[in-house]
């Protein structure tokens, strides 16, 4: 029984039934007025009476019953379309928009959303436009063109505004586009302004007209729907047959003139409501993003006995950058002794991890030890980033990603071995999001000893040292050349806590 | 909170005549309205009563309120906007203001995302707050106030019936307005919380897909919004009933007006007071007027939440306040530059000190005040920070910025700076565009940088670690460059790395407690 009630057509049915019923209503309260001021003997007014109220109590039960369900119904789809989303983008590195994310939670919301926004709405009209038209069929044929031709026409102006909505929404988006680029290039340039003649400003205004030509077409609409129905209401009352005069029948078509001001109103206020959710799709179905390919993808080379005697040496040849024009001669790493790299920001220190890691197979062929295996993204090979990023929960959950049986023991040991000794009695609590916040240093050894749970093959850091004292430095310093006595590792840093060999060493501002 | 609030009542108090304006349109519409719906139960009554054909004059008043109706809509509609553009517009050019005044250190201390939504988001909804909701808020008390004194003047116990049997409107209006707002936190609260957890999931895919960890969250997420979906339901539930009232309350007065009225036609009860038909059935017809108002009121409640939210987010702190160190070493550099002698001889200044003693504060702190006030030393002043900002347009553009230059000057320049190479192997010279990738090394956007303030003619020139992202061999390279470029002006140099001493002819600290040691 529950399961039925959370089908959409249920929520939908009753969405319909309210408006329905507040329409009905209306048209049967007046005529029945008008039935009681023209009534002759014997006039039922008992049955009518009751009526009105079944209609009332029908009303307002199901105006409960549609913000109870379509509520539910919100969430219910909020959650599917979320779950959707996110299967569809396993493995997909989102790229574009620094805030893509915030932006796409807006727009699963929206789309969620559509269901009560505005589809409930627009097939209540519909409903209603077509139930009029019996409604007056029946009960005064005179009136029936005059009615149809009204639901014509309000439907052509409809159809006629959405379509020339299509042209306004592209150039919102790209509005709201040149905006935001706008704002980034301006801001970003602060320490500039002075230099400047005239500081730059924003402009906002062309996005805001536009902005407000979504607006007019509400409005506009809206003014079409009070002028016909004006038109409607004076040409009713016009043109009534003489046999009618006195038949209380005579106020229906008036009436539903007259209500059609309030309930097809919700026609044109939704339409905003379809322009978003149009948005929000079009933004869901053009997500860019890097697809990773993972290596089990790609002949599986656990299987071709590379690794049984593990990974002595990796070679990389034909490296080039993506979006830079710079190559790269043959790099090559051991176990045993890490490899260093260093260059000025902008080099492409980072961009080359990530083509390590296989990140962009194309930009790079990779050999291992002798043999070349066909080379995509190695989720055992862990890149502690520049910035690393930390999932919002629990400090424990953070650290068992990569494998759930480990004990608390091992992630304080960890933990330790880092220099985070103050996180090791507080595993459960959560950190990043807008729970508790750890500072840039803290966050890169967190990310560090996360990395290091997950004993990887292949070891890949991005600037371990910035951001910590010397103590703190020389201890990760430590801990790296631990690990690759015994693994390959490759660290970028611009920072040495310690003098390192120049031949294990490989400096980007070098190569051209 | 609390002080976003205010700002919200200053800025009604201050659009207040913009605001009635709006206020006289809407009341014009509603006014039309009635004096159509007058004219209908007139056409009425002469239809089924009299039997005759509705009079002429009847229908010249039905015409000209809907013709009124019509364009009193239009007017407002287009008055509105053009109302709501004027103050964004205001705010816009307020903020712009504080913008120019403000240190880079405020910009930046918000998110670029941040400072996007603020005209993409908050100064419209600020907008649609004042415009739509306060308005609106006036007229759910004013229309109704007005509706019960026509009912009253035409039938005094229908009228005295309304305003005692409803809940009275004050008590209403609370009702609907805690009713709305318990049911937006709950509401979003719970969206909020779902919406955090899932961006940050989609967020962190790379991390994920490197730990093989995305099922795993997926299952999470699932589960965390089933849970938050059945404890938010528990809530609305009763949520919803206050805010069903309204609709409650307006289609019984429907219903329990017609049945009354109708009854006392047909002569089944009497009250004592005989209703004619017309006076019934205008009664009926002008009776959701008394909900409709409030029921708007109800669907624009989230503008106030969302105007909340938006004030808070444009309260951000640009306002400009000298520290006691840089007022300081103005004095000092004051007393260096007065005491020149002929011909003038260049200070060179270096700024040490453990790192976050604040140097970068002060030299932030000095070059605020040399730009705001000129007349105390009179010195035109330029900064170099660590970050090189390279702008999408033109090599041309990126290096006058919006100033002209002859193009012969400005090779001559990049020339200076090492960048004659560079600019050769350039497929459109000057005018090749950067774009957002722009063929730039660290040390080449250095020399663009630097090529940017030798065009303008300064005195004194800000070095905040220009080199701090570069390796040892370009730091030597670019600090000797520069120490050649600025040979004839002031400088005052924060730097990590090490720089020959000779260069320098005063050395100023910055203390562990922030101190200036000149």
């Amino acid at each position: 029984m529950t399961k039925r009630l959370t089908k959409p057509w249920f929520s939908f049915g009753i969405g319909v039934i309210h408006q329905i019923a507040g329409l009905l209503l209306v048209i049967f309260a007046t005529w029945f007025l008008a039935a009681c001021a023209t009534a002759t003997v014997g006039f039922n007014y008992m049955l009518p009476a009751v009526a009105i109220r079944a209609l009332a109590l029908t009303r307002i039960a199901s105006g409960y019953g549609h913000l109870w369900w379509g509520h539910q119904r919100l969430f219910v789809r909020l959650r599917q379309t979320r779950a959707a989303l996110f299967a569809r983008l396993k493995n997909t590195i989102l790229t574009g928009n620094a805030e893509l994310e915030t932006q796409l939670e807006q727009d699963t919301l929206s789309i969620a959303g559509a269901w009560v926004n505005w589809l409930v709405q627009h097939a209540s009209v519909v409903i209603g436009l077509i139930l009029c038209q019996i409604i007056i069929i029946v009960l005064t044929p005179h009136d029936a063109l005059i009615w149809g031709g009204f639901a014509v026409t309000l439907a052509l102006v409809w159809a006629m505004l959405l379509w020339q909505s299509y042209s306004v929404v592209r150039a919102l988006v790209s509005a709201q586009t040149a905006l935001r680029d706008n704002i980034n290039h301006t801001l970003n340039s602060t320490s500039l302004w002075h230099l400047y003649a005239q500081t730059p400003t924003i402009n906002p205004v062309q996005y805001w007209q536009v902005y407000f030509q979504v607006q007019g077409q509400v409005q506009r609409g809206i003014v079409f729907l009070l002028v016909l129905t004006s038109a409607g209401l004076v040409y009713t009352l016009t043109h009534i047959p003489d046999n009618m005069l006195g038949n209380a029948l005579l106020v229906v078509p008036s009436i539903v003139f007259l209500a059609a001001q309030d309930w097809a109103l919700v026609w044109f206020q939704a339409q905003p409501e379809l322009l978003t959710f149009q948005q929000s799709q079009q933004r869901l179905t053009h997500i860019s993003g890097v697809q990773l390919k993972p290596d089990s993808d790609n002949g599986k080379f656990e299987d071709t006995g590379i690794l049984a005697d593990g990974i002595q040496t990796i070679r990389w040849s034909k490296v080039s950058l993506p979006y830079r024009q710079k190559t790269y001669p043959g790099i090559q790493i051991r176990k045993g002794v890490p490899l260093w790299i260093t260059g000025s920001s902008g080099s492409g220190k980072s961009s080359l991890l990530e083509i390590m890691q296989g990140m962009y197979p194309k930009h790079a062929l990779c050999q291992l030890n002798d043999r070349y295996p066909r080379f995509g993204f190695h989720d055992n090979w862990q890149l502690v980033q520049q910035h690393p990023t930390i999932l919002f929960t629990s400090i424990e959950d953070n650290l068992r990603m990569g494998d759930v049986t480990l004990t608390n023991e091992q992630l304080q040991q960890v933990l330790c071995a880092v220099g985070l000794t103050n996180l090791t009695d507080q595993l459960s609590s959560w950190i990043g999001g807008n729970a508790r916040q750890l500072s840039g240093g803290e966050i890169k050894r967190f990310a560090l000893a996360r990395a290091l749970l997950r004993q990887p093959d292949v070891l890949l850091i991005d600037e371990p040292f910035e951001g910590l004292d010397s103590q703190n430095q020389m201890c990760i310093y430590a801990l790296i050349s631990d690990y690759a006595a015994e693994h390959c590792v490759v660290v970028a840093t611009h920072l040495f806590p310690m003098n390192v060999d120049q031949d294990i060493t490989l400096n980007l501002d070098d190569v051209s | 909170m609390k002080l976003s609030q205010d700002w919200l009542v200053k800025q009604s108090v201050e659009q207040r005549p913009a605001l009635l304006i709006v206020l006289l349109l809407q009341c014009a519409y509603i006014a039309c309205k009635i004096g159509a719906l007058w004219a209908l139960a007139q056409s009425f009554a002469a239809l089924l009563i009299q039997r005759q054909p509705v009079s002429v004059e009847t229908l010249k008043i039905l015409l000209v309120s809907s013709i009124g109706m019509c364009i009193a809509y239009a007017v407002l509609a287009q008055v509105r906007t053009q109302l709501k553009m004027t103050y964004q517009q205001s705010i816009h050019q307020q903020l712009s203001q504080d913008l120019a005044q403000a240190s880079q250190h405020q910009i930046r201390s918000q998110s670029m995302y941040a400072w996007q939504q603020i005209w993409l988001q908050h100064i419209p909804t600020v907008a649609n707050y004042l415009f739509d909701f306060v308005v609106q808020k006036w007229l759910s008390a004013l229309i109704p106030l007005l509706v019960i004194g026509i009912i009253t003047a035409i039938n005094w116990l229908i009228g005295i019936a309304l305003l005692v049997t409803l809940p009275l409107l004050p008590v209403f209006m609370i009702l609907v307005g805690k009713g709305t707002a318990h049911r937006h936190q709950a509401h979003f609260q719970a969206l909020a919380d779902l919406g955090t957890l899932f961006a940050d999931r989609l967020r962190n895919s790379k991390l994920l897909a490197q730990f093989k960890h995305h099922d795993a969250q997926a299952k999470i997420l699932d589960q965390a919004s089933t849970a938050y979906n059945i404890k938010t339901m528990h809530v609305l539930t009763l949520a919803f009933v206050s805010s069903s009232l309204l609709d409650f309350f307006s289609t019984l007065s429907i219903a329990i007006i017609a049945v009354y009225i109708g009854f006392s036609l047909l002569g089944e009860i009497d009250f004592g007071i005989s209703i004619q038909f017309v006076d019934g059935m205008f009664i009926l017809l002008v009776v959701p007027l008394l909900f409709a108002e409030l029921k708007r009121l109800g669907q624009l409640y989230h503008q106030k939440e969302a105007a909340i939210a938006a004030s808070a987010a444009l309260e951000v702190d640009l306002t400009y306040a000298p520290t006691e160190v840089a007022n300081q070493a103005i004095a000092r550099l004051d007393e260096l530059v007065s005491s020149t002698s002929t011909p003038p001889k260049p200070h060179w200044i270096a700024l040490t000190g453990p790192s976050g003693a604040g140097k970068t504060r002060l030299l932030q702190g000095i070059f605020e005040l040399l730009l705001r006030d000129p007349s105390s030393l009179q010195l035109k002043v330029a900064m170099l920070t660590q970050e090189s900002v390279i702008l999408p347009g033109s090599i041309r553009e990126n290096v006058c910025l919006d100033r002209e230059y002859p193009t012969a000057e400005i090779i001559h320049v990049l020339t200076q700076v090492g960048l004659a190479e560079w600019l050769l192997q350039q497929p459109q010279g000057l005018a090749t565009e950067m774009g957002d990738y722009p063929p730039l090394s660290g040390g080449e956007a250095r020399r663009i940088a630097l090529a940017r303030i030798m065009l303008l003619d300064v005195d004194i020139v800000l070095l905040d670690e220009p080199t701090a992202f570069l390796t040892a061999q370009l730091h030597n390279e670019i600090s000797g460059l520069m120490h050649t470029v600025f040979a004839h002006k002031h400088v005052i140099w924060v730097s990590h790395k090490g720089l020959p001493p000779t260069w320098f002819t005063e050395q100023w600290r910055v203390s562990e407690s922030g101190e200036l040691i000149l």
